[in-house]
């Protein structure tokens, strides 16, 4: 084989009584078939006798071996080949002979990928309401018995869900409380009611801006991770180990993840909320010239208790949603590297999603009920 | 002993390999020849898939020369070195197929990515591959996930062959097989190496694969060549490692199969 540069070349000749010679020369290799092989190939006529010429080749591997059987078509003569070279050749055409079959381009047409498109949600749809019942079914015989509650993993979710995303949701909310204030208290200072900046940062951050700002950080921090990791250890059969073990997957990776979350998010979320207000507080003062303790006094009047909790009371439903979403797309990951990137994809996708839809829920909700 | 006097295609000098304070390897000094199925062996520990590494380029020893197909790997710019990466085919421990393409479009991934050939004959070279390694062309559409460990590793040889390389790296080729699956590997790669005139390297721990396909082996214990030669060579070294590698009661089967079926 060795580094032949040389392209395989070849040439078609009448050797009489009806046979052709197909004389080949040069490397027949993978690399040195290339410019022959994207043009047209050349066909001896379908009744001739093909004699092939190796006399001139100075390399041959499989990739060369298969090319010359496909213009020879199958059956030939061979002559002035090395013993090497002929019996490679007889090799591939053992298995040229086997035919081939062409690829069935199975493509489905659109209304097929929509119909399966469809089942697929509803399948999966479906399989998170019923693994919402085991996690409910496993939590449930975990707070009969405490031993089964496993709270030092629940602690340990608080501080890698929690404490570890303080920095971050921190400086979010307290950029978003200067971005309200600073956009609305544009509009306001044109009416002169400056010190309604206090109405418009309390209760936007406290019924809205904070729990969302803060569930949705979590749903791409930590709801993905829960699905990464779930996903991987289903790859590595470790799921599968944990079973035979006699031990419950959901009562030691979903049960902690979803108690230690239901802790954390409301939590993260009252901080993001004084976060927040001390953004809005000091773009107060400095675009509105609205002093801090005139803000806190306005806060006072303006925004109630019922205000804060609403925020507050949506954090641990939104917090079930991320950890079991998570969780749950994690156990869907198949067998491979691949499944485990897009379900962690989706994880998120859908997270954010039932997040949004449910605050609006909320919103319609707390209406009704004068909240 | 096919390979004996051939020209040298792998040549390791006086190679060293440390991870932090450890030493793996204290100055290895071996040479692999052309058409030879050469393996590497050793208990578990020993260093044999880090020097396997090294010969693959994979990882950079901390002293030593490695000269690949005549080329000093150390002084070969990256352009060259993809280059003469081509030339190799490696099989790697797990298989290591592409989970989200199906087998032939694994196989089909090298010839894609450095070849211009066109897309229905680099097709048809897949899946003359896969019919190489045994694997018939309904395996092709399939998922990795979907196949067994056999045929996954059978697979893997296949992309392994794609490029037709000279030289085939197979790190622990059968383990994970069963005894039956395992055999048919052995013969698939002597075929293949007489077929093709493959180099083959090999990492194992399988006697029966040593006894069955080994032209030459090399005994890994204590970062050093323990022994380094024929079957009969090694096995006669006398070499503690040797000794405990090869008599015991595993060992002695696995001799005594190889010679009835030889």
């Amino acid at each position: 084989m060795g580094e032949a540069a040389e392209a395989a070349r070849l040439a078609l000749e009448p050797a009489g009584e009806g046979a052709v010679r197909v004389r080949a020369a040069g490397a027949w290799t993978v690399r040195g078939i290339e410019p022959l092989a994207r043009a047209p190939l050349p066909a001896p006529p379908a009744d001739a006798r093909v004699v092939l010429d190796g006399s001139a080749v100075a390399a041959l591997d499989t990739a060369g071996a298969w090319l010359l059987w496909r213009i020879a078509g199958g059956e030939a003569e061979l002559t002035g080949w090395r013993p090497g070279f002929a019996a490679l050749l007889e090799l591939v055409r053992r298995h040229a002979r086997l035919g081939l079959p062409p690829e069935a381009h199975n493509r489905p047409g659109a209304l097929a990928a929509l119909g399966a498109r469809v089942v697929r949600q509803a399948r999966e749809a479906w399989s998170l309401l019923a693994f919402v019942g085991a996690v409910a079914l496993d939590l449930s015989r975990a707070l009969a018995r405490p031993r089964h509650l496993r709270l030092g993993l629940a602690l340990q979710e608080v501080q890698a869900a929690g404490v570890s995303a303080l920095p971050i949701v921190g400086l979010l909310a307290f950029l978003m409380g200067i971005v309200i204030a600073y956009q609305g208290g544009v509009q306001l200072r044109s009416y002169g009611a400056n010190i309604f900046v206090a109405d418009l940062v309390g209760l936007s951050v406290l019924r809205e801006i904070a729990p969302l700002i803060t569930a949705i950080l979590l749903a791409g921090r930590s709801g993905s991770a829960y699905t990464a990791q779930i996903g991987t250890m289903r790859v590595t059969e470790e799921i599968d180990a944990l079973r035979t073990l006699g031990l419950s997957p959901l009562e030691i990776l979903v049960v902690p993840k979803l108690l230690g979350l239901v802790l954390a998010l409301p939590l993260l979320t009252v901080y993001a909320d004084a976060l927040g207000v001390a953004g809005g507080m000091l773009m107060a003062q400095w675009v509105l010239e609205v002093s801090p303790s005139a803000f806190v006094e306005r806060l006072h009047q303006a925004v109630g208790l019922s205000d804060y909790l609403v925020g507050v009371g949506k954090a641990p439903v939104f917090a079930a949603l991320i950890a079991l979403v998570g969780c749950h797309r994690g156990f869907l990951a198949g067998a491979s590297a691949d499944s485990v990137g897009r379900q962690t994809t989706l994880s998120v996708v859908q997270a954010i999603f039932l997040i949004i839809v449910t605050d609006a829920a909320f919103s319609v909700v707390f209406s009704w009920l004068g909240l | 002993m096919t390979g004996a006097g051939g020209e040298t295609v792998i040549r390791l000098e006086g190679v060293e390999t440390r991870f932090g304070p450890q030493r793996v390897h204290a100055g290895i000094d071996l040479e692999v020849r052309r058409g030879e199925i050469f393996a590497l062996v050793g208990g578990s520990g020993s260093g044999k898939t880090t020097l396997l590494r090294v010969m693959l380029l994979l990882h950079r020893p901390s002293a030593g020369r490695v000269v690949l197909l005549g080329r000093d790997a150390a002084r070969t710019p990256e352009r060259e070195l993809l280059a003469l990466r081509r030339r190799m085919g490696v099989l790697f421990q797990h298989d290591a197929l592409f989970s989200g393409l199906s087998l032939l479009e694994n196989v089909m991934v090298p010839l894609r990515e450095h070849t211009r050939l066109p897309e229905a004959l680099a097709r048809e070279l897949a899946l003359l591959r896969l019919a190489l390694v045994g694997l018939g062309p309904e395996t092709g559409p399939r998922l990795p996930e979907a196949l067994s460990g056999g045929m996954r590793k059978r697979g893997a040889l296949a992309r392994a062959l794609a490029l037709d390389p000279e030289l085939l790296f197979l790190d622990e080729p059968t383990a994970g097989l069963d005894p039956d699956a395992a055999g048919a590997f052995d013969e698939l790669v002597l075929r293949l190496r007489d077929a093709l005139g493959l180099t083959v390297v090999l990492v194992t721990h399988d006697l029966d694969t040593l006894m069955r396909i080994a032209d030459r082996i090399a005994l890994l214990a204590e970062g050093r060549i323990a022994a380094l030669g024929t079957r009969e060579e090694v096995l006669a070294s006398g070499h503690p490692a040797a000794r405990r590698f090869f008599h015991g009661p595993r060992g002695a089967a696995a001799r005594e199969r190889a010679w009835s079926r030889a």
